[in-house]
């Protein structure tokens, strides 16, 4: 039937590999992919692993005025800021916070979102009717506004912070999975499962999430960026990570007074969060193209 | 057993809502298909033929009707029962592109029902299955772990009768299953199809738009029209002997490859109406060239006309 | 199957032999009929497409030509390079990536590859205009179709708005469209009225040449048989010479005045109808035509041409065919076939079996006999 010329090996030569050890081969052939995956875990174990390098209390809350807005130099590497603390540590200390912060709220964003986008794709009717309402009413008001009033409501506090910023991420998180999985739900392929006998969560796990999933890899990642802005924007307000607590976009907003006297206040800060993004879109875009078989070549 | 037929539809009705009424897209349709034998559904796009196919398969639930499975109704299946059913009946999709899913490769797409259906016992089990169907479609083993999109025409839709078969199903739905393909590779499924049929006895419910595909390939022939039925008989008598004057012109719209009798044609005038809310007439008056009073007034039932022979025309043709 | 097959190929064969003996004994007859009669010529075309991932071959030395009033059915599957072919004719083809190698298309003694597009603004539509598969998408869905037709007129003629859309009507009646629908939107129209439209549009400056693109491939059959009468009737009464690409012998058994089999970007045999569906020579040819379901013929399991079609990137190196022929030899796979005359007006086929000088033809066919 067949009239291929190449040789029909033994079975053991096919190795089956799951979906994501495909998407890692792939991954691994695109080499800026690579380096920014690199400078983001270096980022990620640095920042993490802030109470090992510096002591809190000390390194990070007492002020020193005698150091008041030193420039760089030898034992601070990145200078100080405007009473006294060493940028650097506060950098590590803040990230820390902001990654923290944003992956959680990024990550249950991205549970409710998938189970809410997706049921709604799923099962239609009423079940899509309720939530999509729900999503139009929240998305019709400005996300700023709404996690102003939301921050207000409750106590500034870290785990507050990441369920502020996780609720104004579902909603865009959740239309979209919802687009793409009814991009998937009409193909045959689906039916087949169907015909398999498979049941509704298995077709929603094995044939639609890989499917829907990939082109809102970047959309997440994007996301990311949205969250780290928005605990900057709270935090500036006052009603995110509060002083004497480090944070990137607070050191940011504070440095900006003195851009003249003392540079490097904000443009450290600034630098930190600008790789960080960086990395993430890169990863990102990488991940899309891995993630999609079709892309290859 | 053998009191009732393998396969026995009775008044299977599909009625799908649309902002301007029912759509009848399968409208009081009946038939028998005994074991091992194929048979062929013919019609237009919107004929309602693959409706059918897909509440034969289970794909869509009926609005009125009984779908019998050797005398018992599989429309009043679920939950395990179902689950146990979709053993039995598989179908195979017109669309070799979008009937498997790109992020699957091949060896996933066809042991993921043989997982489901908890058929084998060890993994090594699952393997050696998924090796043995591939062998049988003419699937070389290289193309195991290979992605759907990297695949042509032709071996998509072999990974997709695989996956068909992997359950070792009776009764195979095949909806379209070569409409997409060029000529050679549709002569190379439509080979491999018989020869399975051959081989396991499989029974097929065969659903195309092209005519000489279904006199090739089925041994009787169901010839739909907007929804209903309006002709059945053996694939011989059919093409000889078309009783109702719309299978009448549609067989005389095949194009002829023979230039030396060149045919007279019966040539349809105007186009499919809509099934949208049809009027309590013979669906087909409008283009009939045979019509008259009797066709307006009410819908023609199916009558037998000689052993196999059944039509619904008020004035069948000799 | 096979055998019937091959008792085919090797009577087409021997006839070859007997022809060119013939040609050999004095009878001189010339291969190619005078060139200033042809309304297009295709002259040994040759199409690439430079992509990042390498060359694609899409159009391979393809010759054929076309005299006014005729039709001709370009017969192929997927990827056979039909549908570029027609676009490398209508000047379609963007470039890059399309290159154009090699080879002339003489249409009216002139050669379109030369000419500047200006020049070939004025011959698209109204000298040559095409009709595509797909008529959903073939129409601009947010203009009602009367304008779309008048367009064209507009383009290239001299009248008033007024004026174009008259005969954009007079067009639409010549089709069987009701002139009362003129004003409505392709939606509003059912797929075989869309194709009409379509046709219209294609027809409305009386083109010399109508390139149709597998134009019922999209229809159902019924509807098929209607928009093929039409597209007969309105050829023969507009005296439009046609190019037919499908992959459909029925339809080119319709419609079609001669017949090129097209396979790689190339043409394995070409004919008058008569020639191709009484003799097929080529094993390509042979092989496509077991491989429908015959209606009047009962047979338990049809021909079946192995493997794919080869790769446009990665061509063998001799006949495109060779892979998947039954009957292919060492020559075949080293060696691309000429062009060999078989009996019959304008029979030609492109294969070793056929080739050869009269010294060898005989041991050439006593070896292929014995296969």
């Amino acid at each position: 039937m067949e009239n291929n010329t190449a040789a029909t090996g033994s079975r053991s030569e096919y190795k089956k590999h799951s979906l994501w050890t495909d998407v890692w081969i792939r991954l691994r052939k695109n080499t800026i992919a690579v380096i920014a995956i690199i400078v983001f875990l270096c980022i990620l174990i640095v920042c993490l692993s802030a109470p090992l390098i510096y002591d809190y209390d000390e390194d990070i809350v007492q002020p020193d005025i005698s150091r008041q807005m030193q420039a760089p130099s030898k034992e601070h590497i990145l200078g100080c800021d405007e009473i006294g603390r060493d940028i650097l540590a506060r950098i590590i200390w803040g990230g820390r916070i902001t990654i923290i912060v944003s992956f959680c709220a990024l990550g249950i964003a991205f549970i409710i979102g998938i189970v809410l986008g997706t049921v709604a794709a799923f099962y239609g009717g009423w079940a899509e009717t309720i939530i999509m309402r729900i999503i139009d009413i929240i998305m019709s008001v400005p996300s700023v506004l709404l996690m102003i009033t939301l921050a207000t409501l409750i106590k500034p506090s870290i785990p507050n912070l990441t369920f502020v910023v996780a609720f104004g991420l579902i909603p865009n998180q959740a239309r979209i999975i919802r687009g793409q999985a009814l991009q998937v739900i009409d193909q045959e392929f689906i039916k087949a499962a169907r015909v398999q006998g498979a049941s509704d969560f298995r077709i929603i796990v094995n044939h639609i999430l890989p499917n829907a999933l990939s082109p809102i890899i970047t959309t997440t990642i994007l996301d990311i960026a949205y969250a780290v802005m928005t605990i900057s924007t709270l935090s500036f307000l006052g009603l995110g990570v509060q002083q004497p607590n480090p944070e990137w976009g607070t050191m940011l907003n504070s440095g900006r007074q003195y851009l003249r006297q003392a540079w490097h206040m904000s443009t450290f800060p600034g630098v930190a969060l600008t790789i960080t993004l960086m990395a993430l879109t890169l990863i990102g875009d990488g991940l899309r193209d891995a993630l999609d078989p079709r892309m290859k070549r | 057993m053998s009191e009732h037929p393998y396969l026995e539809v009775r008044h299977l009705k599909k009625y799908f809502m649309t902002p301007n009424g029912p759509l009848h897209a399968v409208d009081d349709v009946s038939f028998t298909l005994e074991k091992g034998r194929t048979i062929g559904l013919v019609g237009e796009s919107g004929c309602g033929k693959s409706t059918l196919g897909h509440m034969i398969a289970r794909l869509l639930d009926a609005t009125d009707g009984e779908i019998l499975l050797e005398g018992e109704d599989i429309l009043k299946y679920n939950g395990r029962k179902l689950k146990d059913l979709r053993r039995r009946i598989q179908i195979i999709f017109q669309d070799p592109f979008s009937s498997l899913n790109p992020r699957k490769t091949v060896y996933n797409t066809i042991a993921e029902p043989i997982i489901i259906q908890k058929m084998c016992k060890s993994k090594k089990e699952v393997e050696d299955r998924v090796f043995e169907i591939m062998e049988l479609v003419g699937l070389a083993e290289r193309y195991v772990n290979v992605y759907p999109h990297e695949l042509d025409g032709g071996r998509r839709q072999r990974v997709g009768i695989a996956r068909a078969l992997a359950l070792d199903p009776e009764l195979i739905v095949c909806d379209e299953p070569v409409s997409a393909l060029d000529v050679s590779i549709q002569a190379q499924i439509l080979n491999l199809l018989k020869r399975l049929q051959q081989q396991f006895g499989y029974t097929y419910i065969f659903i195309t738009h092209d005519l000489s595909v279904v006199k090739h390939f089925a041994q009787d022939v169901l010839v739909m029209y907007l929804g209903q039925l309006v002709e059945q008989a053996p694939v011989k008598e059919l093409f000889a002997h078309p009783r109702h004057p719309y299978t009448q012109g549609l067989l005389s719209a095949i194009p002829s490859t023979d230039i030396d009798n060149v045919k007279d044609r019966i040539i349809l005038k105007g186009e499919i109406t809509s099934p949208i809310n049809p009027p309590d007439e013979c669906r087909f008056a409008d283009r009939c060239e045979y019509v008259s009073e009797a066709c307006r007034k009410k819908a023609p039932q199916l009558q037998r006309l000689g052993d196999d022979h059944l039509v619904s025309c008020f004035a069948p043709l000799d | 199957m096979n055998d019937m097959l091959n008792e085919t190929v090797n009577a087409a064969a021997e006839e070859t032999a007997e022809v060119i003996a013939e040609e050999a004994a004095g009878i001189n007859t010339e291969i190619v009929s005078d060139e200033s009669e042809n309304l297009l010529e295709v002259k040994d075309l040759t199409v690439e497409f430079h992509t990042d991932s390498g060359i694609v071959q899409a159009i391979n030395g393809l010759s054929f030509s076309l005299k006014a009033g005729e039709t001709v059915g370009l017969v192929g599957e997927t990827g056979a390079g039909k549908t570029t072919t027609a676009l490398a004719i209508m000047g379609l083809i963007n470039c890059p990536p399309g290159f154009y190698k090699s080879g002339e298309i003489i249409y009216k003694g002139k050669d379109l590859m030369k000419i500047p597009e200006s020049e070939y603004l004025k011959i698209r539509g109204r000298e040559i205009s095409m009709i595509f598969q797909d008529p959903m998408t073939a129409l601009n869905p947010v203009m009602p179709v009367i304008d779309q037709i008048s367009e064209v007129i507009k383009n290239h003629k001299h009248v008033s708005a007024k004026e174009a859309r008259e005969e954009a009507i007079e067009m639409l009646k010549v089709v069987r469209i009701p002139p009362e629908r003129a004003d409505e939107y392709p939606h509003q129209f059912s797929g075989g009225m869309r194709q009409r439209i379509v046709i219209a549009i294609a027809l409305a400056c009386n083109p010399a040449l109508l390139i149709a693109d597998e134009p019922t491939t999209a229809l159902d059959v019924t509807i098929q048989a209607q928009v093929l009468e039409m597209m007969r009737e309105l050829r023969d009464n507009f005296n439009t010479s046609m190019i037919m690409i499908t992959h459909d012998f029925g339809v080119v058994a319709e419609t079609c005045d001669k017949v090129a089999i097209v396979y790689a970007g190339e043409v394995l045999e070409s004919g008058t109808k008569r020639d191709i569906f009484k003799n097929p020579s080529h094993p390509y040819t042979v092989g496509l035509f077991g491989a429908i379901p015959n209606l009047n013929e009962d047979t338990e399991f049809l021909y079946q041409i192995e493997g794919l079609m080869p790769d446009p990137m990665d061509l063998p190196k001799g006949c495109p065919f060779a892979p998947r022929c039954s009957y292919a030899k060492d020559i075949c796979h080293a060696e691309k076939p000429c062009v060999s005359r078989l009996p019959g007006e304008e029979h030609v086929v492109k294969c070793h079996k056929y080739t050869g000088s009269d010294e060898n033809q005989e041991i050439v066919n006593e070896e292929w006999r014995d296969e």
